[in-house]
C-alpha cells in the first residue's frame, strides 16, 4: 500500500479527463446514441457484483455488455414498450476526485449516479475506471468503462439506466 | 352479484380462493402475510442450500426460512444440521456471514460459543450465572435444532414443522426436475459457482412465483428486449457474453404457436414445471453440433452411456417451481430462491451452477445467461420487476376484488405421472394449483 503511494503520482491527462466528463453529460441528456459512439468496436461496460471482482466470464455481474450487447441495450431505449422506464429516469452525474487510472490511457474518478424516477429517489455510489484506445485519428475512444458500485453485494432493485 | 367479504385482516382464506379466482387480499394484507409465514412458511419443505455450499466439516450458510433465521452447518462428523441463528442465552444472532467456515460459532454479547451440531460447548466465566454447571449437561441451552432436515440428490430443505409429509411426498413428481439437473452434469457433479445474483422488488412474494411459469407474459413484458435483440447486427463484436443474452432475448420472442404447444404441468402440492421453448437453432446455449457441446455429450456418455445419455438430454424442461419459494432452471443450472421481506417487498437471490466435469466454456455460458435472466440490470428482468411492482400497485386499490385464473380452466388433464397438464402451453394452470394448495397451507 505505502509503496503505491509513494511513487509519483502519473499525471492525469486532460484529453482523457475531458472525455470522461463528457460521456457523463451525454448520458444525462439521454443522447444514448452519441454517447455509444464514444465506445470502440471492441468494447465492454462492466458493472461487478463483487468489489474487486477479476472476470465478468466467472462471476455474474449485475451488467456486463460486450460492443453487440450495448448497441442491444441502448436500442431497447427507443422502444415503447420499455415498461421499466416508464415514467423515464433524469438523472444526474456527478465525476469527481478524477485522477490517472491503473494502467496506461485509464482514468479512475468517484462516480455518482442519482436517479429520479416514478417518484423514486436512488443513487449509486462507487468508483469508476475507464480505459481509453487511440481512434486513428488522434483522438480516444473507451474500450472500457467498469463501475464498482460500493453496495455492489448489497441486495438491489431493478437498474434500467445506463450507469 | 359479487358477496362483499369481511375488511381488511379479518378474511378468511377459505373464502379467498374460489373457482378460477382469487381475492385480492391474498397479495396485499398484512394480517395474510403474517398467516402465511405461519402456515406455509412454518411448515412447508423450504430449499435452504446445495450440498456444495457446505462441503466440508465447518463450511456453513447462513439464510432464512420466512421469518426464522437459520445456520446450515456441517459437524465433525460430516453430518449436515440446521439450526436457529439465536444464541440461547439473550438472543443475539450468532453469525452474520452468509457462508464461512467455522470452528464454533461465538456469540459477539457474552462469549457462549457453540459447536458446529449446536452444542453449547463453553460458557465464559461460568461460575456468575449462579448455581448449577454451564453449560448444563441437559443440553437445555444447546442451540435450537430446525426440526427436519432433508436431502435430495444434494438439494437441502428443511422444514420448520416436526411433523408432515417426507420430502419425497411434498415433491411428488417434479423431484424429476432435480433429476434432470443432477443427470445432465456429467459424473452427477454439481456446484454452485460463480457468485450470486440479488434483486428486490417492491411486490408480494406470489408474484414472482407465478411469473416464473407463465409464458403468456414474455411477447407484452419482454418486448422491447425482443425487438432490440431482433435489429441487433450478428457482425458486430461479441467475447461470447452479449451473444448468449442476445439469443436468449429473440428467443423469448418465439411465435405464440411455439408458447401454445409447450407443455405446462402442475401437481397437488402446487409446483409445476413448463417444457423448454428453446430450438436447438436458438439454444441461449451451445447448438448439437458446436465442438463444445460434442465435449460435453461425450463426457456425458462416460457417465450414462450412450442410450441412456440420449434419453437424459430428450427432456425438454425449462422451468420448475416448489411451491412456495423456489424456482430453478434444470437445463440451464439456474435456481431462485424467493424469500418474503413483508407483504410487498419481495428478495429473489440467485445461484448458478458449475459442473465440474464439463469443458470449460459452458460455465462461461451459463454465467452470461445469469446475467440476461437473473441479473438486476438485465434488458429482460428490469421489465419483471417493472410489472411486479404495477400488479402490486393495482391490487392495491379497490378497483376490484379479484384476481382471474381461468386461462385454460376446464381443460386440466390427468397425466401418468401423478401431474395436471395445462390445454396449452399458456395455461394458468400452474396458478390454480398454486392457491389450491395455498388454501389447504391456510386452512388446515
Ligand atoms: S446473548 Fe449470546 S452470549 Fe449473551
Ligand atoms: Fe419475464
Amino acid at each position: 500500500m505505502s509503496a503505491v503511494l509513494e511513487a509519483p503520482p502519473p499525471a492525469l491527462d486532460p484529453a482523457l479527463a475531458a472525455l470522461v466528463i463528457r460521456e457523463s453529460a451525454l448520458l444525462d441528456a439521454w443522447k444514448l446514441e452519441e454517447w455509444l459512439a464514444m465506445y470502440a468496436p471492441v468494447c465492454a461496460y462492466w458493472v461487478p457484483t463483487e468489489w474487486d471482482q477479476a472476470s465478468p466470464h466467472d462471476t455474474v455481474s449485475h451488467i456486463y455488455d460486450d460492443r453487440r450487447l450495448l448497441e442491444t441495450r441502448v436500442r431497447r431505449f427507443r422502444h415503447a414498450m420499455f415498461h421499466a422506464q416508464k415514467p423515464p429516469s433524469r438523472t444526474v452525474r456527478l465525476v469527481t476526485n478524477l485522477r490517472a487510472g491503473p494502467v496506461p490511457n485509464s482514468t479512475l474518478c468517484s462516480y455518482e449516479v442519482a436517479e429520479f424516477r416514478n417518484n423514486r429517489h436512488r443513487r449509486y455510489v462507487g468508483r469508476a475506471t475507464h480505459e481509453f484506445e487511440a481512434d486513428g485519428a488522434g483522438g480516444w475512444l473507451i474500450s472500457r468503462k467498469r463501475f464498482d458500485m460500493i453496495d455492489c453485494d448489497a441486495v438491489l432493485d431493478g437498474i434500467s439506466i445506463i450507469l | 352479484m359479487d358477496m362483499p367479504l369481511p375488511t381488511r385482516g379479518r378474511l378468511d382464506p377459505a373464502e379467498m380462493v374460489q373457482e378460477g379466482r382469487v381475492h385480492r387480499a391474498a397479495y396485499v394484507d398484512p394480517a395474510i402475510f403474517e398467516m402465511e409465514m405461519d402456515r406455509i412458511f412454518g411448515r412447508a419443505w423450504l430449499y435452504l442450500c446445495h450440498e456444495s455450499q457446505v462441503a466440508t466439516p465447518g463450511r456453513f450458510f447462513a439464510t432464512q426460512m420466512g421469518r426464522e433465521p437459520v445456520i446450515v452447518a456441517r459437524g465433525r462428523d460430516g453430518v449436515i444440521r440446521v439450526m436457529f441463528n439465536r444464541c440461547t442465552h439473550r438472543g443475539a444472532k450468532l453469525t452474520m456471514d452468509e457462508t464461512g467456515q467455522a470452528k464454533r460459532f461465538v456469540c459477539c454479547y457474552h462469549g457462549w460459543a457453540f459447536d458446529l451440531d449446536g452444542k453449547l460447548a463453553e460458557v465464559p466465566l461460568p461460575e456468575g450465572y449462579g448455581d448449577g454447571a454451564y453449560p448444563p449437561e441437559d443440553g437445555s441451552l444447546d442451540l435450537v435444532r430446525v426440526p427436519r432436515v432433508e436431502n435430495y440428490r444434494g438439494f437441502i430443505f428443511a422444514s420448520l414443522a416436526a411433523e408432515g409429509p417426507t420430502l419425497a411426498e411434498f415433491l411428488g413428481p417434479v423431484a424429476s426436475s432435480f433429476d434432470d439437473m443432477v443427470d445432465r452434469a456429467p459424473g452427477g457433479l454439481l456446484e454452485v459457482a460463480g457468485g450470486v445474483s440479488r434483486h428486490a422488488y417492491d411486490g408480494n412474494w406470489k408474484l414472482v412465483i407465478e411469473n416464473h411459469n407463465d409464458t403468456l407474459h414474455p411477447r407484452f413484458v419482454h418486448a422491447s428486449s425482443v425487438a432490440a435483440a431482433r435489429d441487433q447486427k450478428d457482425t458486430v463484436h461479441s467475447d461470447g457474453a452479449g451473444e448468449v443474452q442476445i439469443k436468449q432475448m429473440r428467443q423469448n420472442g418465439a411465435p405464440a404457436a411455439v408458447w401454445e404447444s409447450l407443455g405446462i404441468w402442475a401437481s397437488a402440492s402446487g409446483h409445476s414445471f413448463m417444457g423448454d421453448y428453446h430450438t436447438d437453432a436458438h439454444m441461449a446455449a451451445r447448438p448439437a453440433e458446436d465442438p463444445v457441446q460434442m465435449a460435453y455429450r461425450k463426457a456425458l456418455e462416460e457417465t450414462h452411456g450412450v442410450e441412456r445419455t440420449e434419453e437424459i438430454l430428450s427432456i425438454q424442461r425449462f422451468n420448475t417451481v416448489v411451491y412456495p419459494n423456489l424456482s430453478f432452471m434444470s437445463r440451464f443450472r439456474q435456481l431462485r430462491v424467493v424469500q418474503p421481506i413483508s407483504v410487498n417487498r419481495t428478495v429473489v437471490t440467485t445461484y448458478t451452477f458449475r459442473m465440474p466435469l464439463a469443458p470449460p466454456e459452458m460455465f462461461r455460458d451459463s454465467i452470461a445467461f445469469a446475467n440476461v435472466v437473473n441479473g438486476v440490470g438485465s434488458l429482460v428482468l428490469t421489465d419483471d420487476l417493472e410489472t411486479y411492482a404495477r400488479v402490486q400497485d393495482g391490487l392495491a386499490s379497490q378497483g376490484g376484488d379479484w384476481v382471474d385464473v381461468k386461462r385454460g380452466m376446464g381443460g386440466d388433464a390427468n397425466e401418468a405421472n401423478g401431474t395436471l397438464r395445462g390445454q396449452t402451453g399458456t395455461s394458468e394452470i400452474h396458478l390454480r394449483a398454486q392457491f389450491a394448495a395455498w388454501r389447504r397451507w391456510m386452512t388446515a
